[in-house]
C-alpha cells in the first residue's frame, strides 16, 4: 500500500454525518479516533482491535450525500498479508501499525505535536465537537468504547454516570453550556487563553457588527476583540437596538486602554453598507453574535461585487481551549497507548475568518 | 362557552398513531420505520435509531398544572434502553413521571416498577385520548429548555400548516406533514397545544441564566405572570373543539385566534393567545411575499434550517414553488441541519419522502465552522447549474456557506432568500 493513494484525494474532516442512521447501525470502534492534518486535509484514523472487519462495519464506511469519507485504519496488532486492504480511496484503508506506510511522517508529526494542537485547535470548533458527540455518544459505540461487556449487554452506562468516560461526561457538559442548556462546568476557564491569539485580524481596520448580546456575554466579546485589535483601528457599529451593549463594549475596551476606537449606531438597513465602506481597502468585519439573515446575505453580495476588494469576514465562535498544550495525550494514542481524554478541553469564543 | 375555573384533576392523553409506513426502501425509511423508532431518533437527538418495541406508550398531560406523565410498557431488555435515555443529559426526555410497566411476566428485572402491571396506571379523569405524529408526542415529552420549547412551537406550527397555508392564499394540494402520519388535524393541533402550553406552564423551571449565555437572537421572550396565569386557564380548557383561524394581514405576519374564546372577555386570556401568537407563529412572517422572490429557471435549492424550522418551513416552502410554477424546476432539495438541527431537518425530510412526485431530496449535516461549511457549500455547488440558497442557519453558518457559493457559481447561479422576519 503506497502512500500515492491518498496524494489526490479529497479528505474530510472526519466528524462529517450525512445519515446518521447508518453511523449508528455499524458501530463497531475500539477507540476514539484522532484527527491529524495531511497535505492540507485532514485524515480519521481509528485505532481498531479487528481493522479487517472494517469494511464492513465502519462509521464511515459510506459514500454520503455529497462524497465518500477517507478513513485510515491503524491495527493494534500486525496484519498478514491476506487480510490487508486492497481496496481503493473510495473505501478505508487499513494498516497494520508495524507496516505503517506513514510511519515516517507520524514521527515528524510526533515531533511536531506542539504545533499540531495549535492547527487542530484552529478548525476544532465547538460545533465539530458536537459531531464528534454524535458520533461517539451513540450507546452502541459507548458501550463498545468504554465497557468491557461483550455484545450482549449492549446498553451504554447512561443510567450509571461514574461509569461514562469522563471524556463523554466532560464534552456534554462543555455542549450544553454553549448550546445554551446548562450552566458553565465547574472547570470552565472564563479567560482567554493564549493559544486563542492564533488568528487575528489583519492589519487593516476591525469593523466589528454589535447585535443584541446578553449581557453575560458582553465582557467576554469585549474581552475577545480587545486581543484582536491591539494594534488596528477599530470601529463598533450598532444599531439602534443594540447601542446599549455598544456602550458597555466601548466602555470595556476604552478601560483596557485601546486607543484607536469609533462607535456609530446605523440604521439596519444600512448597516452592511456602511461595514462595507469602512472595512474598504483591506479591513475585517467581525460578527460579534446573531445578525438577521438579510443584513448577512447584503454583506456577502457588497464584498463579492466590490471589485479587488480585500474585505475579510469573521466571527466569534466557541471553540475549544485545550488543557495541556503539548498534547500528551495524543502522543500515547499514536503509540498505541490507551488514555483518558477526559477533561483536556475547555471553551471559549474565539476569532474565526470565515 | 365560559371558562372553565374548576380544579378538579383531568387530563389529555397522547399517543403516537401506529400505522405509519414509509414510502420506499431508503435509507431513512429503512431506520424511521416506525413512529416509536421517530420519537427515540427525536429524544436521543439522533443518536438512536432502534426504538423501543413497546406496544403501550401514551402520555398524559395534566390540565390542572401541565404535568406530563409517560407510560411505557416494554419488553423484556427495553427497560434499560429507556432508563439509558432518560439519564443521558443531551437527550430530550423530560417528563415529569415516567411508569414502566413489563409487558409479559410478573415483574421487570429492574425492580423498581416490579409492583406496577399493565392498567393499574392510569391517567386521572382522562379527558380526550389524541392521536398524535411523532413530533408532537416528542414535543411533549421534551426537556424544559431552549431546544425543548422550539421542538414545541415546531409541533404546533406543523399542526396549523394547513391553516396557515390558506391564511397565505397558497393552495393546498400537498399534504400537510401531519396528514401523512394519518393523523387527524383536530387532535394533532389539541395534542401540540397541550404541548406547548405545558412547557409555558413550566417556564419557571428554564435555566434563565443559561439562556443570556447563547450568541442568539432567537431566544423566547419568557412569560410574565398574567400570560402565564392565561396560558393555565387555557390548558384548563383544552379539547379537541379549540380549533384557531388565522388570519394573514399582508405586512403583518399572521394572527392566531380561537372562535371558542372570542365572546370572552378576560385580559389574562388575550394576553396569553398573544403571546402564543407570537412565539409560535411571529417568526413565520418571513413567508410573507416569498414567492416573489423566486424564479423561474431550473435550480437546486438549499434550505439551511434554524433552530425553530421544522416540516412546516419545508410544507409551505413546496407550496410556495408549487404557486410559482417552478416545483417542477427544482431538480435536487438539499436540507442542511447542524449538529443542532439536524433531527428536525431529519423529520423533514421523511415527511418530504412521503409525498409522492417530488424532486430528489437530501439531508446534510453541516457545522457553523466554516472548515465544514465550506466543504458541504462546495460540493453542493458542484452538482447543479444554480442554486436557490434558504438562508436561516446560525449567522457564521450562513455567511461562510453563502460566500463559498458565490465564489464558486458566480452571482449568476446563485441566488440566496434570506428566511427571516426582519425587514
Amino acid at each position: 500500500m503506497s502512500c500515492d493513494i491518498l496524494r489526490n484525494a479529497y479528505l474530510e474532516p472526519s466528524f462529517i454525518v450525512y445519515y446518521p442512521d447508518i453511523v449508528y447501525t455499524n458501530p463497531r470502534i475500539a477507540e476514539i479516533d484522532i484527527l491529524l492534518l495531511l497535505n492540507g486535509g485532514y485524515i480519521c484514523i481509528e485505532l481498531k482491535k479487528d481493522p479487517q472487519e472494517s469494511p464492513k462495519d465502519s462509521l464511515k464506511f459510506f459514500s454520503n450525500g455529497l462524497g465518500s469519507q477517507a478513513v485510515l485504519y491503524i491495527s493494534s496488532k500486525p496484519l498478514g498479508p491476506e487480510v490487508t486492504s486492497g481496496v481503493g480511496i473510495l473505501n478505508p484503508l487499513i494498516i497494520s501499525r508495524d507496516n505503517f506506510p506513514f510511519e515516517e511522517k507520524l514521527k515528524k508529526w510526533r515531533e511536531y505535536l506542539t504545533k499540531f494542537f495549535e492547527e487542530r485547535h484552529k478548525f476544532f470548533s465547538i460545533d465539530n465537537f458536537l459531531c464528534a458527540l454524535i458520533l461517539y455518544g451513540s450507546p452502541e459505540i459507548c458501550n463498545l468504547l468504554l465497557s468491557e461487556k461483550g455484545d450482549s449487554d449492549s446498553i451504554v452506562p447512561f443510567d450509571r454516570p461514574k461509569e461514562l468516560n469522563g471524556l463523554i461526561r466532560h464534552r456534554i457538559s462543555l455542549i450544553k453550556y454553549v448550546k445554551g442548556l446548562a450552566p458553565s462546568p465547574e472547570n470552565y476557564i472564563d479567560k482567554i487563553v493564549e493559544n486563542d491569539k492564533i488568528e487575528s485580524a489583519k492589519n487593516g481596520k476591525l469593523v466589528v457588527l454589535i447585535p443584541i448580546i446578553s449581557p453575560s456575554l458582553l465582557n467576554k466579546v469585549a474581552e475577545s476583540i480587545k486581543n484582536l485589535g491591539k494594534s488596528t483601528e477599530i470601529v463598533l457599529l450598532c444599531t439602534d437596538r443594540s447601542s446599549d451593549n455598544c456602550k458597555m463594549i466601548e466602555c470595556e475596551l476604552m478601560k483596557k486602554g485601546l486607543g484607536k476606537l469609533k462607535t456609530d449606531s446605523v440604521k439596519i438597513e444600512e448597516w452592511s453598507s456602511r461595514a462595507v465602506e469602512e472595512a474598504s481597502g483591506g479591513g475585517t468585519i467581525l460578527l460579534a453574535g446573531e445578525i438577521p439573515k438579510n443584513v448577512l446575505i447584503e454583506l456577502v453580495n457588497k464584498i463579492h461585487e466590490k471589485e479587488g476588494g480585500s474585505i475579510e469576514l469573521a466571527s466569534l465562535l466557541w471553540r475549544p481551549v485545550p488543557k495541556n498544550k503539548f498534547g500528551e495525550e495524543l502522543k500515547e494514542v499514536i503509540e498505541g497507548k490507551k488514555c483518558d481524554f477526559g477533561l483536556r478541553e475547555d471553551v471559549n469564543l474565539v476569532f474565526v475568518r470565515l | 362557552m365560559c371558562l372553565s375555573g374548576s380544579d378538579v384533576q383531568a387530563s389529555l392523553c397522547l399517543r403516537m398513531r401506529g400505522d405509519f409506513k414509509p414510502r420506499g426502501e431508503g435509507r431513512i425509511a429503512g431506520t424511521l420505520s416506525d413512529p416509536w423508532k421517530i420519537w427515540t431518533f427525536l429524544t436521543t437527538h439522533g443518536m438512536w435509531c432502534q426504538g423501543i418495541k413497546s406496544k403501550k406508550m401514551d402520555l398524559s398531560i395534566d390540565l390542572l398544572t401541565g404535568g406530563t406523565t409517560l407510560l411505557i410498557s416494554h419488553e423484556k431488555d427495553d427497560y434499560r434502553l429507556i432508563k439509558a435515555i432518560e439519564s443521558v443529559p443531551l437527550f430530550h426526555l423530560a417528563v415529569d413521571a415516567l411508569v414502566t410497566t413489563k409487558e409479559e411476566g410478573e415483574y421487570t428485572s429492574w425492580g423498581i416498577h416490579s409492583k406496577i402491571k399493565n392498567g393499574e396506571i392510569k391517567a386521572v379523569n382522562c379527558r380526550k385520548i389524541l392521536e398524535v405524529t411523532p413530533l408532537t408526542f416528542h414535543a411533549a415529552t421534551s426537556g424544559i429548555h431552549r431546544v425543548g420549547l422550539y421542538y414545541r412551537i415546531m409541533a404546533f406550527q406543523q399542526s396549523l400548516s394547513r391553516r396557515i397555508a390558506q391564511a397565505l392564499s397558497l393552495h393546498d394540494d400537498i399534504p400537510p406533514p401531519y396528514e401523512v402520519f394519518s393523523v387527524e388535524e383536530g387532535q394533532e393541533i389539541c395534542g401540540s397545544l397541550a404541548a406547548l402550553l405545558s412547557g409555558i406552564m413550566k417556564w419557571g423551571r428554564v435555566d434563565v441564566r443559561v439562556i443570556r449565555e447563547e450568541l442568539t437572537t432567537s431566544v423566547i421572550k419568557s412569560p410574565n405572570e398574567e400570560v402565564l396565569k392565561g396560558v393555565k386557564k387555557l390548558l384548563r380548557n383544552l379539547g379537541e373543539d379549540v380549533l384557531p383561524d388565522i388570519i394573514w394581514n399582508r405586512g403583518k405576519g399572521p394572527l392566531l385566534s380561537f372562535n371558542i374564546f372570542s365572546n370572552i372577555k378576560d385580559i389574562q386570556l388575550e394576553k396569553s393567545l398573544e403571546y402564543i401568537n407570537e412565539i409560535s407563529l411571529g417568526r413565520l412572517a418571513c413567508y410573507d411575499g416569498l414567492a416573489e422572490k423566486f424564479v423561474k429557471e431550473e435550480f437546486d435549492l438549499a434550505i439551511d434550517f434554524s433552530e425553530q424550522m421544522g416540516p412546516c418551513d419545508v410544507y409551505l416552502l413546496l407550496l410556495i414553488l408549487k404557486e410559482r410554477g417552478i416545483l417542477e424546476k427544482c431538480r435536487k432539495m438539499w436540507l442542511i441541519g447542524t449538529p443542532l438541527t439536524y433531527p428536525a431537518a431529519m423529520y423533514s425530510l421523511l415527511y418530504l419522502r412521503q409525498i409522492q412526485k417530488l424532486p430528489l431530496s437530501r439531508l446534510v449535516l453541516s457545522s457553523e465552522d466554516p472548515a465544514f461549511s465550506e466543504i458541504v457549500a462546495e460540493r453542493i455547488s458542484s452538482e447543479g447549474e444554480k442554486i436557490i440558497y434558504i438562508a436561516a442557519g446560525p449567522a457564521s453558518h450562513v455567511l461562510s456557506f453563502y460566500k463559498t457559493l458565490l465564489e464558486k457559481k458566480g452571482k449568476e447561479n446563485v441566488r440566496a432568500i434570506p428566511l427571516s422576519p426582519h425587514k
